[in-house]
């Protein structure tokens, strides 16, 4: 209790302190907000974000990084302001239909996608009797554009992935049938060591990696995609897989060596593996070794000069 | 692109985790690299594991149009950084440039006027430099060795004489009497304005440019040659001696402020100097204190920035000036100098008159509705209601009460537009529909 209560002290003096400036950044006068209902929304915004930060110098820095214009924006939205709501759909009704349309790739369903989210945001469903509306939850840690496009995703991973997921798992099974190994059965006895030595050296690395391996290997995400996410150069990525895919290998060599495999053992047991997947690795050749995207931008490019 | 062996994706996938998804916040944050360290350290954990995640947050990438227009964008823009930075850099070296050039030109003039041991030294101003005077303080013996009447010493003096030396080629107002005798130099005001007046006193005796012969005179016999000059104004009723007295007594007038003013400028000196007794230039335009003046003691001296000066008139009928281009306004008394708060600082009043103060003091209570003003360097005419015309040549420092009159006619009409063409020639429009024309700045006038 006494080490809850600090912090809560805490972003309350904060927001206090910068409360005037903080109203002025987010022009609520224009909507006729008023401070006390901003000091409201910050303190929420607060309560659910700040309750690791320790130092006030941290939870000053937090407020003042805030989106305090698009987050009154979407507040006063929330709360039913008429002038708000105005505002956001000139602001952001059209791109909100473009990015669903990006995210769902087919016209019908982009509009569907857009419709379910107007719905979430205008708060036409109820919870306890009480409007829900999607844009009270939006805090202004980011865009309230980039906020629109996650929760399309989101709703987009929830509604449609799972219906392709299965679509394309039948798809799979029929088209590599005739081509897959019965199941590697040595592999599967001998996987203790093998997959033990393996999640030791994914355990080695970093969040990162691990997300940028997952990302590619798994995903299916193009260098270009990955870089964006997570906001680092395209040939950083390119490089950093090549790394890790050299470093792996030899960490799960070692790492079955240690579990008492020769190193030829080891290796074989990696070939094996490799030997067994090699449709599998033909599949994913096919997808993953594309041309990486510096090339294939080239050959755009030059594919556009012919064109034109 | 080295491949990875199956089991490490049955392994990553086997890692996967569908609990305590971030939420679209933080994910969004998380994209846009917004987050703190260990938030982003977190989030980045559960995106290892967590597919739909990894999913969510590529999908929610914005357009990469988006991402890049700025780029493009800001290349072709005039305000790129590239182009800003070269431009400060150019607007860097144009300060310091223009900086030094001042620095220099000050300093050039300072020492000009320090090597010039009369105290006055103009600098051309209808080149923009400011005039500088010398605040170099005479020595006693310095004083009796120029007052001596002995052509060398006159001639060293004018040869050191910055008004005498300087302001021939520079201004034509000055040009006539270049070389004003160094007895009334040393004494003088080295400002245009009291070499307008010497200016004036040379003319009642000379009517013409006064010649090297005339300057060595006046040089000479300084107490005793202006009570002639004086003689010759009354003596002579003529319309341009007429003036020239008017204008003479009308100094004598202002000379309480005139002294004060001259002391402006010169904070680091004033104190001490404005409490010596000092008599200017204008001493010697009155008779009775020129016979008083035996010694005259250093003028201190300033600098002016006026040939730059812009000027203008006040919906009211107040004269103000601007030496900042138009930033900032004082108002101008042509009974004194410009009225500023900053010039209060640097005036100490000198010892005047009980008769010249209340004189001041009775003309400063008149009101005059100035309606045009013409300017040219420091070359300034202003004139306003009832006849009220007034010239300085010093850039509004002083003035003199101009009447133009011909043939026993007098300017009485408002002054409603001024023009002049050079420093010479003017013409001056009344609200009565006369035009006054001079072609001696100012001396003499004809109606038309």
């Amino acid at each position: 209790m006494m080490m809850s209560s600090k912090p809560t002290s805490t972003v309350q003096s904060v927001v206090n302190d910068l409360l005037a400036e903080l109203h002025v950044k987010s022009g609520c006068e224009k909507l006729g907000l008023a401070r006390e209902w901003l000091a409201a929304v910050l303190l929420d915004v607060g309560a659910r974000h700040c309750g690791t930060l320790q130092s006030e110098a941290e939870v000053r820095t937090f407020f003042l990084s805030l989106r305090v214009e698009e987050l009154a924006l979407a507040r006063a939205c929330a709360a039913g302001s008429n002038p708000a709501w105005e505002l956001f759909l000139t602001r952001y009704r059209e791109k909100l239909y473009l990015s669903a349309l990006r995210i769902a790739r087919e016209d019908s369903a982009a509009r569907d996608l857009a419709d379910t989210l107007y719905a979430d945001l205008y708060g036409t469903s109820t919870r306890d009797g009480q409007r829900v509306c999607k844009l009270a939850s939006y805090t202004g840690r980011g865009s309230l554009e980039g906020w629109l496009r996650t929760v399309l995703a989101q709703e987009y991973v929830n509604r449609y992935r799972r219906t392709r997921r299965l679509v394309s798992l039948e798809e799979e099974s029929e088209e590599g049938a005739q081509f897959r190994a019965p199941e590697p059965e040595p592999v599967r006895r001998s996987d203790d060591r093998l997959a033990e030595s393996t999640d030791e050296a994914l355990a080695a690395l970093c969040a990162e990696d691990r997300m940028v391996l997952s990302a590619y290997y798994l995903d299916g995400r193009t260098l270009a995609e990955i870089a964006r996410m997570l906001g680092v150069h395209e040939s950083t990525i390119s490089r950093k897989l090549d790394k890790l895919a050299k470093s792996l290998r030899k960490q799960i060599v070692a790492a079955l060596a240690k579990r008492g495999m020769s190193r030829r053992q080891a290796e074989e047991a990696l070939e094996v593996d490799v030997r067994d997947l090699q449709i599998d690795i033909r599949r994913s050749l096919a997808q993953e070794s594309r041309p990486p995207a510096f090339s294939e931008k080239r050959a755009e490019a030059r594919v556009r000069e012919g064109e034109s | 692109m080295e491949n990875v062996s199956k089991i490490v994706r049955e392994r990553l996938r086997a890692a996967t985790v569908a609990a305590d998804h971030p939420d679209a916040d933080i994910l969004t944050a998380f994209a846009e690299q917004s987050l703190r360290d260990t938030e982003r350290a977190t989030v980045l954990e559960h995106l290892a594991r967590c597919g739909e995640c990894r999913d969510i947050v590529a999908l929610a990438l914005p357009p990469i149009e988006a991402a890049e227009a700025p780029v493009t964008v800001a290349k072709r823009t005039l305000f790129a950084w590239p182009v800003l930075r070269w431009g400060f850099a150019v607007a860097g070296l144009a300060i310091i440039a223009s900086l030094g050039i001042a620095h220099f030109q000050h300093r050039r003039s300072s020492m000009v006027a320090y090597k010039a041991a009369p105290p006055a030294v103009t600098q051309a101003r209808n080149e923009g430099l400011p005039a500088v005077a010398s605040p170099e303080p005479q020595t006693e013996q310095d004083k009796e060795k120029k007052i001596t009447p002995s052509v060398s010493v006159s001639g060293k003096a004018a040869e050191e004489g910055g008004v005498s030396r300087s302001t021939p080629a520079a201004s034509p107002v000055n040009a006539a009497p270049a070389a004003v005798g160094p007895g009334l130099d040393r004494a003088a005001l080295p400002r245009p304005a009291n070499q307008f007046q010497q200016q004036g006193s040379n003319r009642n005796k000379v009517p013409v440019p006064p010649s090297p012969m005339a300057n060595q005179e006046a040089a000479n016999q300084p107490a005793a040659r202006i009570p002639s000059s004086a003689e010759a104004v009354e003596a002579q009723p003529s319309t341009a001696a007429a003036n020239t007295r008017s204008q003479a007594l009308d100094i004598q007038k202002n000379e309480g402020i005139a002294d004060q003013s001259s002391n402006y400028g010169h904070g680091e000196e004033k104190v001490g100097r404005a409490k010596e007794p000092t008599d200017t230039t204008i001493v010697h335009m009155e008779p009775e204190k020129t016979l008083a003046a035996s010694a005259p003691a250093a003028n201190t001296q300033v600098v002016f920035p006026v040939a730059t000066a812009r000027w203008t008139i006040t919906s009211a009928g107040g004269l103000q000036r601007s030496l900042d281009r138009g930033n900032s306004w004082q108002d101008v008394s042509v009974k004194g100098g410009p009225v500023s708060p900053a010039q209060s600082n640097f005036q100490a009043a000198p010892p005047v008159s009980l008769e010249r103060a209340k004189d001041a003091g009775k003309k400063a209570n008149e009101p005059i509705v100035f309606r045009a003003v013409t300017a040219n360097g420091a070359e300034v005419w202003a004139g306003g209601s009832a006849g009220q015309l007034y010239h300085s040549v010093d850039g509004g420092y002083h003035w003199n009460k101009v009447t133009p009159s011909a043939a026993g006619a007098v300017l009485t009409g408002d002054v409603v537009s001024l023009e002049f063409v050079d420093a010479q020639h003017g013409r001056v429009s009344t609200s009565t529909s006369e035009v006054w024309v001079t072609g001696d700045d100012g001396l003499t006038w004809q109606k038309q």
